[in-house]
């Protein structure tokens, strides 16, 4: 099942913010919206929760939920974690938070192995159940309100830059989950971020958003090693692809474009000829 | 101001008896732990939290330097105000000049009269960074204060930094949970579960690797790179910068 979005425009108080936007999104796939900061990629995923574009369309399950129609027939199949994410928050504890996203969402399996299993999967245990989200760290509370849009098993995450506000061991833990959740739970997963080395680590396939257009896309490579592309859009080549390009640049010998620094280390070693070795 | 002196500080399940000295001309980076609230040293200095111990700056207790103190948050709150209302809001000494030079900058001269409200996050936070830059205090703490941003707007506030420790007797403090950006500062600071486990500078980051790992941090990446090439004797020291290494492996220079 995949999302397709088609010529999308939206303006706000008559001053267009996207502009024909068309995407594809595939099942059980990690895909990543990148842009700077008023790219337009906060506005574009709203569109996911309130439906309302000025002009074209976005199909879910070939339903077009620029409708309120369509929007209220797969409504239960989206989670969407807004940029803003505490205003998900409309209960004082954690448990009294995610039975009501629960019951919204007309869940109808056993509620309480649904908020264990979910609390486990955003790294909390159950005794958070009883605790006050006003009284939790900030990174306590943006993992509640993850847990608020996974709760309800959605098969459509739009996530609006979840790292933000989490600490790297944390960022470490999310990102194994997103994994699972895409290849075990075979989600389809929609990321919106302005980080590229994210980008980098997460994606199966990744759009550049500017000034409200789409510029690019395609395999994670092949558009974060556009270095030149990626600055005039106030963004930043991941380190280790940035790495590869001034290698690729100013030595005769090429090395590839890697993710892990392992994989990295190999072909610099494989490349420097051995008798100038230190 | 010449240095600042935490001496046994304690704040209830965050903080266990901190002792150090903040010397002037020094930009400390404090790396924590996920789940224990490190940063709450610098709700000390905002007087949001109770503590027990002393803080002196000075030989004088830290209160009486608050209007030194600026703090740049991590996130913000703006009004329906014009960027010039905004920053004219607190900021006691204000001259236009200087506040359109310092626009100017970072690129916003042209926002001077435009709704807060429509501009982009970045600039938002970037607007909330000038606004304390503005008082031009000596102590400066920065709270996890460029998650916000685009990376050039972020590289624009780091090079405004250089610049500004250089016109003397200041000291900043930056919270963040990006070990890259150990390397922007002098020293860094690293704290476990509420214990301060390490004071550290670039030279030290390699002996160090343990205790970033214990508290869940890789090195920073060119570090790391050429920590791991030591061991296949590619390279033999410490660098710093991708460039250089490039030339030391292919033996460019």
């Amino acid at each position: 099942m995949e999302i397709k979005v088609e010529h999308l425009s939206y303006k706000k108080n008559q001053n267009p913010i996207l502009f024909d936007v068309n995407m594809k999104i595939s099942s059980s796939m990690i895909t990543t919206l990148l842009g700077s900061s008023g790219s337009g990629k906060s506005t574009f995923l709203t569109l996911f929760q309130s439906g309302c574009p000025t002009n074209g369309s976005i199909y879910i399950e070939n339903i077009d939920i620029c409708n309120k129609e369509g929007l209220s027939t797969v409504k239960n199949k989206i989670g969407y974690l807004p940029f803003h994410y505490e205003s998900l928050f409309v209960k004082k504890t954690v448990g009294e938070q995610l039975l009501f996203y629960l019951h919204m969402h007309s869940y109808q399996q056993d509620m309480m192995k649904q908020i264990i299993d979910t609390l486990s999967l955003v790294n909390l245990n159950q005794t958070y159940f009883t605790k006050k989200i006003s009284e939790l760290s900030n990174s306590e509370r943006k993992r509640i309100a993850l847990a608020s849009i996974l709760v309800y098993d959605p098969t459509y995450i739009i996530l609006d830059e979840p790292m933000q506000d989490l600490h790297t061991c944390e960022i470490k833990a999310l990102e194994k989950q997103l994994f699972f959740l895409k290849n075990i739970k075979h989600k389809t997963i929609l990321v919106g971020t302005k980080d590229a080395e994210l980008a980098l680590r997460i994606s199966d396939y990744i759009y550049i958003i500017n000034q409200g257009k789409i510029i690019e896309h395609g395999d994670k490579i092949s558009v974060l090693k556009k270095e030149k592309l990626l600055c005039s859009c106030h963004l930043k080549t991941p380190k280790m692809i940035h790495f590869s390009n001034i290698v690729n640049q100013n030595v005769n010998t090429k090395i590839g474009y890697h993710c892990d620094i392992n994989d990295l280390i190999k072909d610099i070693y494989r490349a420097i000829p051995k008798d100038k070795n230190v | 101001m010449k240095q600042i002196q935490i001496k046994d500080v304690t704040i209830l399940n965050q903080l266990n008896h901190i002792n150090i000295n903040l010397i002037s001309g020094e930009f400390y980076v404090i790396l924590g732990t996920p789940m224990h609230e490190e940063k709450s040293v610098i709700s000390i200095f905002d007087r949001s939290i109770s503590y027990e111990g002393k803080i002196i700056i000075n030989e004088i207790d830290f209160q009486n330097y608050q209007k030194n103190i600026g703090i740049i948050p991590s996130k913000f709150v703006f009004t329906k105000n014009s960027v010039l209302e905004y920053l004219k809001k607190d900021s006691i000494a204000f001259k236009k000049k200087s506040l359109l030079e310092i626009l100017s900058f970072f690129n916003l001269n042209h926002y001077l009269h435009k709704n807060v409200l429509f501009l982009s996050n970045s600039q938002k936070a970037l607007l909330s960074f000038i606004r304390v830059i503005l008082k031009d205090p000596d102590f400066l703490i920065l709270d996890d204060c460029f998650t916000r941003m685009d990376s050039n707007d972020k590289e624009k506030c780091i090079e405004f930094l250089k610049k500004w420790m250089k016109t003397g007797n200041k000291i900043i403090l930056y919270y963040t949970n990006d070990v890259e950006d150990i390397l922007l500062g002098t020293q860094y600071l690293l704290f476990d579960r509420g214990n301060l486990l390490k004071i550290g500078n670039h030279q030290t980051l390699i002996s160090d690797e343990k205790y970033f790992h214990n508290i869940g941090y890789d090195l920073p990446f060119i570090l790391d790179l050429s920590h791991k090439l030591s061991y296949y004797n590619l390279v033999k020291e410490p660098i710093f910068n991708i460039e250089e290494m490039i030339q030391i492996l292919w033996k460019l220079k």
